[in-house]
């Protein structure tokens, strides 16, 4: 009984966690990015 | 709070700063590369207008011409021999998109300039051709190219060169902007949902894959640096950036994130067809939310430091529509629509800069007029206290 009530819960928390690690591989994707272009504005001066 | 945003202004002024006193020198190493070690002369007072010579003898003269083009202003040196003969056109300094520059070099775009005169009109479609997918820079470079031959052919070579004058370009690209642009804000004044997906379905088709002309991070970057391009040529670009922003200053409404924008329009797509909407915890939602300012301030002090507007528009909305880009920027593309399938409007929501840009706008506005509306209210209290002292006394 007791697994059946918390099933939603955690089914949300993994949804949770899902969603922020998609939201972090595509930040880090655009990170990288700005300091690729951040060390190539350093490199011309 | 506040001592984090002025920090944030005052870093920009300073990149503004920095960037402008690193421009003016940038091109002056180049120009001597491409003369190939011959003595080169400056005669012109103002303008760039250099003499060629091989020990005396005169080899022909170099000038250097501006034009705008996608990313902001560009150089172009072109090289001339002593009767006026084109030998080489090179692009000297530019702000542009570096697959566009790439698209023309693969091309040989520069090499159909070597049969010219200084004299020729360098009109694009009729005397020079363009690279498709890069018409903007082409366009600029003739122009750039025409104005330093007419300045070698009148102020070197005491020839008089034909009169060009602007003329508007409205094509079909223009027309439909308009169009979409008129509906977009038809869907917001009428708060309709059809009108606002006829404009994003038109958006989608026209804005995106038909021309490509989203806006981005850049357009807010050559603003910034004084960049604006020339309404005659780019009309588009007007009425794109110019309705968008006119209609938030005066109206306080966002046209073009919500009925304008084609990967808006993408993203909505995608997460029709994968029916799945995943949401980001409340508790880092906070944090979360901050980022695009961040994200904003990052890439305007890195645009205003380089002087260059392209240079960190991360935004994978060309990339979408053209399928040309380089390097990392293959990895934000997939990324933010891979998300766009599980998370609903997840790019505009926490990572879009031109969003970003709006938002801050709209903010400025509210601040604005609520700044405005209070010292009107005390005006009016001030007067009534007045009145009720007069009608004491």
């Amino acid at each position: 009984m007791n697994v059946e009530k918390k099933s939603p819960k955690k089914r949300k928390l993994l949804e949770n966690w899902a969603a922020l690690a998609i939201y972090l591989t595509a930040l880090s994707s655009i990170v990288v990015y700005l300091i690729v272009q951040l060390l190539y504005v350093m490199k011309v001066g | 709070m506040k001592f984090v945003k002025w920090s944030a202004y005052l870093s920009l002024l300073a990149a503004f700063i920095i960037g402008q006193l690193n421009y003016s020198h940038s091109g002056e190493e180049r120009l001597k590369k491409l003369t190939n070690g011959l003595d080169l002369e400056r005669i012109g007072i103002i303008d760039e207008l250099y003499t060629i010579k091989e020990s005396d003898t005169l080899k022909g003269y170099l000038c250097i011409g501006e034009a705008q083009g996608y990313g902001g202003p560009l150089k172009v040196a072109v090289r001339a021999d002593s009767v006026g003969a084109i030998q080489q056109v090179d692009l000297l300094q530019h702000v542009e998109t570096f697959s566009f520059i790439e698209k023309l070099r693969i091309n040989n775009y520069f090499r159909q300039y070597k049969v010219k005169t200084v004299l020729d009109a360098f009109t694009v479609h009729r005397d020079v051709n363009a690279v498709s997918g890069a018409t903007i820079s082409s366009k600029a470079i003739a122009d750039a190219t025409r104005e330093g031959s007419y300045l070698a052919a009148e102020k070197a070579l005491g020839q008089v060169a034909p009169v060009f004058s602007k003329q508007w370009r409205i094509t079909a690209k223009e027309v439909l902007l308009c169009v979409i642009f008129i509906i977009g804000l038809l869907a917001i004044f009428f708060k309709n949902k059809v009108l606002r997906n006829v404009a994003l379905i038109l958006s989608f088709i026209g804005i995106g894959f038909l021309f490509n002309a989203s806006l981005s991070l850049a357009h807010f970057g050559r603003l910034l640096l004084g960049y604006v391009p020339d309404i005659h040529d780019h009309l588009a670009w007007w009425l794109l950036m110019g309705g968008s922003l006119l209609t938030i200053i005066i109206w306080g409404k966002n046209v073009y994130c919500h009925t304008l924008c084609p990967f808006h329009a993408t993203q909505i797509l995608l997460n029709k067809v994968s029916g799945i909407n995943l949401k980001i915890a409340f508790k880092v939602l906070p944090i979360i939310r901050k980022v695009p300012g961040f994200l904003l301030w990052f890439s305007l002090s890195l645009i205003l430091i380089s002087s260059n507007p392209t240079i960190a528009a991360y935004e994978p909305f060309a990339m979408l529509f053209s399928l040309e880009g380089y390097g990392v920027q293959w990895y934000i593309l997939p990324a933010t629509l891979v998300a766009s399938l599980f998370i609903s409007n997840f790019f505009c929501h926490y990572l879009c800069p031109v969003g970003a840009t709006f938002k801050w706008i709209q903010k400025q506005r509210r601040t604005l007029i609520s700044l405005f509306i209070s010292s009107k209210n005390e005006q009016n209290e001030c007067r009534e206290e007045e009145s009720k002292e007069k009608k004491v006394a």
